[in-house]
């Protein structure tokens, strides 16, 4: 079994949006990279998998020679491989087509991973396109993913409940947070070992960008209202305070 | 000259700050408040089955022995890199008191044990501290001697086959651990030169006439205890190191601590420079923000400057350490006066800004800015570790050369 799992290099996604700066419409160079919030928990379920059949885990990228270090830490945490599509598009589309082009080259992949949306854009887009353009099914929000009699056990979790799949043959799943795949912290030697494992740079291909053109950017303002619940009852003021949140679709 | 800094220590880095995030920090209220009730309720800062746990998760991520030989179980990263996963460790309070959680084996002694302990010992000793699974403490201060060894009055008489200890050690941590051992310092010839004078011993705490005296109160997070010997007979098999020759390696110890110290300082101090950014951009007085305003700017830029140049100090006597280099009294010196007075004024700057909720409990700038104040008297004062480096220097008769020349590859 071959599982691949793609991932993106982000601006610090833990940056509050009201401190956001951009340049050129995107975020300002100052900024650390590191892996996408999502992008983890498809890593950290990769390994788990792994490490449960016995299969082989690769990291597909496509971004900047810059993006190594940072994408090195999903070896450590216990992938073998690490292949690096070089490109500078934010384009789905095109982003898509390099990783298609990436993953035919491995040949053997049975199953493509990868965050439910990334950390920047927040789209949630190039993994559909991708499963289209390899000609495999897209499912959406797993949580969770067994092997069972040849195929795949599935549980999608969506905001308002969750439902269990069966599904056989390859596939591209996005993958949603859960406290089983919360990522794993690399061990020290995992961390030295990481170094020497293989990184693989591809340079990209050209392809069809989206018939989009990006007009502009802008971070919305945020404005700040403090509102104090009262606490008579714990259990009431949660219920009120979710109830808000909801209403104001926070949720 | 190159300032870049490994991948793979960055990494390690990257991996302490996520473990402090998960598991540490989570645990910093519960330090404060046993703070509050240390002297009424005695015990660990932190609850026992929170410390195992902390102890497990580290273990397993490989945390353990960062600076020890890969041959004893460490990781054999050495100096460099465990500065630098303290410093990540340090900017919890949980990581940052040494007695909330410490990553084993406490480095000075175990530099000291490696450096000193015969065979025997690394079995009965070494390998089982390397493990954690002894404890150690250094039993070198008494009621009469501090930074002044001369005056140490803890005799070791030979007598036959034995060596007979008598004296009484104060200011000795660890003493409620059940698996401690201590690194005991005597007098082994009183008409000697301080060079010869001294002799390092193995004492167990069980060993007949072995006795821990009271606890001493102090402002802060400090358990200590009175250790008194009397007729304690050991054989030679107790002896670290040489006869006679226990000061250049405790000189060398007391070298590691300081730098260890220092990786604390500038830990925390940077969390405080962060928390006095945090405060300057949010708060608001007289329709100004704090931020706006000279003074809290000048706070915050010397309050910068000062950790950088200690930090880069401290990276500087890591990295020569890994070298080879063992004689780091003149940088432990340095560093612990640094990072010290460093840390003290950070963090009163950082209260002053916070106001009265500086003050509080609530946010441990006061619990840091009582133990730092421990540590400008603990393992050397500032005055005394000046006069070391300036007596060094008017022996040398020329500045400190901070030049180390590349080796030949």
């Amino acid at each position: 079994m071959h599982i691949a799992v793609l991932a993106k290099v982000v601006p610090d996604y833990e940056v509050p949006a009201g401190d956001f700066e951009l340049s050129d419409n995107r975020a300002h160079s100052r900024y650390t990279r590191m892996m996408g919030l999502y992008d983890e928990n498809a890593i950290e379920t990769g390994v788990q998998l792994k490490e449960k059949y016995s299969a082989s885990l690769t990291i597909i990228s496509y971004g900047a020679e810059d993006d190594i270090p940072v994408l090195r830490k999903a070896i450590a945490m216990g992938a073998e491989k690490l292949v690096l599509v070089t490109g500078q598009s934010d384009d789905a589309s095109v982003i898509a087509a390099n990783l298609k082009m990436a993953i035919d080259n491995l040949g053997d992949v049975d199953l493509i991973l990868a965050g439910q949306q990334s950390a920047d854009m927040d789209r949630g887009v190039v993994h559909g396109t991708l499963a289209e353009m390899l000609g495999l099914t897209f499912i959406p929000q797993v949580s969770k993913i067994e092997s069972e009699n040849g195929g795949w056990k599935i549980s999608q979790l969506t905001e308002t409940g969750s439902r269990d799949l069966q599904f056989n043959g390859k596939g591209v799943f996005s993958i949603t947070s859960i406290p089983e795949n919360v990522p794993r912290i690399p061990a020290v030697r995992a961390i030295f070992a990481a170094k020497k494992k293989p990184v693989e740079k591809v340079a990209e291909v050209e392809s069809n960008a989206m018939g989009i053109e990006e007009v502009s950017v802008e971070i919305p303002t945020m404005d700040s209202v403090c509102e104090f619940l009262p606490v008579e009852d714990v259990g009431e003021t949660v219920k009120t305070l979710l109830t808000k949140l909801r209403e104001e679709r926070y949720l | 000259m190159d300032f870049a800094v490994p991948e793979e220590y960055m990494m390690l880095k990257e991996a302490m700050r996520e473990f402090v995030k998960r598991e540490m920090m989570p645990l910093e209220k519960t330090l404060l408040e046993r703070d509050m009730s240390l002297w009424t309720e005695p015990g660990p800062l932190i609850p026992k089955d929170d410390k195992e746990r902390l102890l497990a998760k580290s273990k397993e991520l490989g945390f353990w022995g960062l600076e020890v030989e890969e041959k004893f179980g460490g990781q054999g990263l050495g100096m460099l890199a465990k500065t630098m996963v303290m410093e990540e460790m340090s900017k919890c309070l949980v990581g940052f008191s040494p007695h909330g959680f410490m990553l084993p084996p406490d480095a000075p002694n175990l530099y000291y044990l490696h450096a000193c302990c015969q065979e025997s010992q690394r079995d009965k000793y070494f390998v089982p501290y390397c493990n954690n699974e002894l404890d150690s403490a250094m039993a070198a201060t008494e009621p009469g001697a501090g930074s002044d060894v001369s005056g140490l009055k803890t005799t070791a008489v030979r007598k036959g086959d034995k060596w007979v200890i008598n004296g009484t050690k104060t200011f000795i941590s660890k003493c409620d651990k059940s698996n401690v051992f201590f690194i005991l310092i005597a007098v082994t010839d009183k008409e000697a030169s301080t060079r010869d004078k001294f002799t390092a011993f193995i004492i167990d705490k069980d060993m007949p006439g072995v006795r821990i005296g009271k606890e001493i109160p102090v402002i802060g997070a400090m358990p200590t205890w009175d250790l008194i010997l009397e007729d304690v007979e050991v054989g030679d098999e107790a002896i670290l190191g040489e006869v006679g020759k226990a000061f250049i390696p405790l000189q060398n110890r007391f070298g590691v601590r300081r730098i260890e110290l220092a990786s604390r300082c500038t830990g925390m101090a940077e969390r405080l420079i962060q928390m006095m950014i945090d405060q300057a951009n949010t708060r608001t007085t007289f329709g100004k923000l704090l931020g706006d305003r000279q003074t809290i700017q000048n706070w915050i830029a010397d309050s910068t400057m000062e950790l950088e140049s200690t930090r880069l100090l401290l990276y500087y006597a890591a990295w020569k350490s890994d070298q080879g280099y063992t004689d780091l009294r003149t940088e432990g010196s340095s560093l612990k006066v640094l990072a010290t007075e460093m840390l003290s004024k950070v963090a009163d700057r950082a209260i002053q800004m916070h106001g009265g909720v500086g003050l509080s409990k609530e946010l441990g700038i006061e619990y840091v800015a009582r133990m730092v104040r421990i540590w400008r008297i603990l393992e050397g004062p500032s005055e005394i570790h000046r006069w070391t480096i300036a007596r060094s220097l008017l022996r040398e008769k020329k500045p400190y050369n901070i030049f180390i020349m590349e080796k030949e590859q």
